[in-house]
Formats: C-alpha cells, sequence, structure tokens
C-alpha cells in the first residue's frame, strides 16, 4: 500500500462520510462506488470495505446517543433479529452473485432510494399524543412543546419485513439500510423520526457485522484500505453533522436525490 | 415493558460498550495503517491491522452480548429472549465466517 493509496481512500471516505451524514443517507451509498469507479476495487471488495465503515460509524455515533432516550432499545433488539438475519443471507449470497448483478441491483436501489426522497419533499412528521406508548413505543421530549410525548408502533410485521429487507440490502451492497427503515419506521409505522434515525444508527452495527463476518471470513477485507476508508468516514461524519443542521432541509434532500441518481447512472454505465 | 429506570441503565451501559470497542479499534486502525506506509514488511503491521478489524467487528456482538445478560439479571425475560437471538445470528456469521 502507498500512503498516496491511503490518503485517497482516507479522502474519499472523508467525503462520503461527510455527504453521508449531512444527508442522512450514511457514506456507503457513496464510498461503494469511489472504490469501484474511481479506485477500480472489485465490487465485493468494495462493499466489505464500507461495511466496516458503516460498523464504525454506527458504534461511534450510538455511543453518543446512548443516554438520551433517542434508542427504542426493544424495538431496535426486536427489528435487528430480523435485519440481521437479513444481513447474514446478503453476505453469504453476495460472493454468489456477478460482479455485474451486483452493480444493477446497486444502480436500482440507489434510484429508488432518490425518487422516494423526491416524493416526500414537503412530508411533516407529527408526534403522536396518544396516552400509552404500548408494548413497543416509547416517550420522547418534544423540542417544540417542550413536553414529553408518547408515540406508539403501528403495523409490527411490516416494520419486520422490511428489516429484513433492508439488512439483506446492507450486506449484498454496503451501506447501512437506513434509507430504507428510517422512512418505513417514520412514515409507515409511526415512529418519530429522531427516534427512526437514532434506532436504526443503533441497530446497523449489527445488522454490518453479521455481513462483514461472512465477507471477512473469505478474504473479501483488505486489512489497510478498510483502515483508511474507517478514519476518513469517521472524520468525514464527523465534520457531516456539524454542517449539517446549518443546511435548509428541503435543500439537502434535492441535493441527495441528484447525487444518488448520478450514483446510479455511473455504476450502470461504469461498471465492467 | 421494562421500568423507566433499568431501561436507562441498561442503554447507558450499551453506549460504554460502544464507545469502547469503537475508541481502541480506530487507534488500532489508526497505528496500523501508519505502520503499513512506515514498515509494511513488519509483522506487528499485519497483526495490528487484523486486532483493530476484529475488535471493531466484536463492538456490536459484545453490545449485544451485555444487552442479553442485562436483560437476564433484570428480570425482563422477552428483551432477553430477543437479544438472545440477535446473539444466536451473529454467531451464526462467525459460523459461515471460520467455515472459509
Amino acid at each position: 500500500m502507498t500512503p498516496l493509496w491511503a490518503l485517497t481512500v482516507a479522502l474519499a471516505g472523508t467525503v462520503a462520510g461527510a455527504l453521508g451524514a449531512m444527508l442522512g443517507i450514511g457514506g456507503g451509498v457513496l464510498l461503494v462506488p469511489f472504490l469501484v469507479i474511481g479506485l477500480h476495487l472489485p465490487i465485493q471488495q468494495a462493499v466489505g470495505v464500507s461495511l466496516i465503515t458503516v460498523i464504525a460509524t454506527s458504534s461511534a455515533v450510538s455511543a453518543g446517543t446512548a443516554g438520551r432516550h433517542l434508542i427504542n432499545l426493544r424495538l431496535g433488539m426486536l427489528l435487528e433479529i430480523a435485519t440481521a438475519a437479513g444481513g447474514l443471507v446478503g453476505g453469504v449470497t453476495a460472493a454468489a452473485l456477478s460482479a455485474r448483478a451486483l452493480a444493477w441491483l446497486f444502480s436500482g436501489v440507489t434510484a429508488g432510494i432518490a425518487i422516494l426522497t423526491l416524493t416526500r419533499l414537503h412530508r411533516r412528521n407529527v408526534l403522536h399524543e396518544g396516552t400509552h406508548p404500548g408494548a413497543w413505543g416509547g416517550r420522547i421530549h418534544d423540542a417544540e412543546t417542550g413536553r414529553m410525548v408518547a408515540y406508539r408502533v403501528k403495523r409490527l410485521p411490516l416494520a419486520l419485513a422490511g428489516s429484513f429487507v433492508a439488512g439483506n440490502l446492507s450486506t449484498l451492497l454496503g451501506i447501512g439500510g437506513g434509507t430504507i427503515k428510517v422512512p418505513l419506521l417514520n412514515a409507515l409505522c409511526g415512529v418519530p423520526l429522531r427516534v427512526a434515525t437514532a434506532t436504526s444508527a443503533f441497530m446497523i452495527g449489527v445488522t454490518a457485522t453479521s455481513g462483514a463476518l461472512v465477507y471477512y471470513g473469505q478474504g473479501l477485507i483488505v486489512p489497510s484500505t478498510a483502515a483508511a476508508a474507517v478514519l476518513g468516514v469517521l472524520a468525514g461524519s464527523t465534520l457531516g453533522l456539524r454542517l449539517g443542521t446549518a443546511l435548509p432541509v428541503r435543500g439537502l434532500k434535492i441535493l441527495m436525490a441528484v447525487v444518488l441518481l448520478t450514483v446510479s447512472a455511473l455504476m450502470l454505465v461504469r461498471t465492467p | 415493558m421494562s421500568s423507566p429506570d433499568s431501561a436507562d441503565r441498561i442503554e447507558a451501559i450499551l453506549g460504554r460498550v460502544l464507545g469502547a470497542g469503537s475508541a481502541v479499534s480506530t487507534a488500532l486502525l489508526a497505528l496500523g495503517l501508519l505502520l503499513t506506509i512506515a514498515a509494511p514488511a513488519a509483522p506487528a503491521t499485519a497483526f495490528i491491522l487484523r486486532a483493530g478489524l476484529l475488535i471493531l467487528m466484536a463492538t456490536p456482538m459484545a453490545r449485544v452480548l451485555v444487552a442479553t445478560i442485562a436483560y437476564s439479571r433484570a428480570r425482563e425475560w422477552s428483551s432477553t429472549l430477543m437479544a438472545g437471538t440477535v446473539l444466536l445470528v451473529l454467531l451464526g456469521s462467525v459460523v459461515i465466517a471460520l467455515r472459509h
């Protein structure tokens, strides 16, 4: 490994991590295309490296949010059963799929997320002021009213099924899967956005680990490349979280859709 | 349904496990990367990088293990069952990884 290669990977990780944190989609969705198209890494190796950065980000972020009443631990652990199982299956099937098939899947999923983002530009997330949160819900502090508000979890089987798919795509493509789980939990299952985001970030470490172990066992994770990427992504996401709060949400969503559509097209055209 | 006090306590413990694993693995990966550039052939280089990666992957597993133990000690059986099931899936991944 040359210093230039390490620096390039770390810088790519920093940019991907910063944009990913600002847009709330994680760095993997940008890091994988860069490693494949820019540095000509085989897609399975790029996914392996990306999964390692997902684990690092999840642990670092959740260590900070734990104790702030944002993570719904019980719901998180229930859904983790589904995401980890999906992740395990994804790790095993990734080796069997061709690089071309994986690139097509990556392209399709990123385009889908971009379209979903564009259709939800104006949606506001309303907290449910229920009296009792039920078995899976919880209470959080609402910054706008200054009171504790309760929310209930609706459509639990849907949340479980979606989590399995998210876990599966996560380890097939090296993305966190929050882009699938957060809109699902928020829009369809009644979970407040901040809770959905924190709970998803908490879960993706376990999801990515279930797949990363399989990649590691197959020798698909190059340790030095993974190390450079982790350091870059951690630095980038710290930076991105600071910058993200200063930018308007609507602009961020449009930027995210444009970035994802570009990534989608590039993966379709440029993957050998 | 867990009591608010024990839920808070368990969440804080899990946060500390994640923070410690994250700090140790990041430090090892940073050291390993420096050594890769400075002394790529040294046996310690590969060892430190692999240790960093393994600790990184072991951190979420440790978090699930600690959660399983903490919930069983708090006698919250449904949570214990969920955390234990997640642990079993992760052990399945370890078994598959070791077979290769």
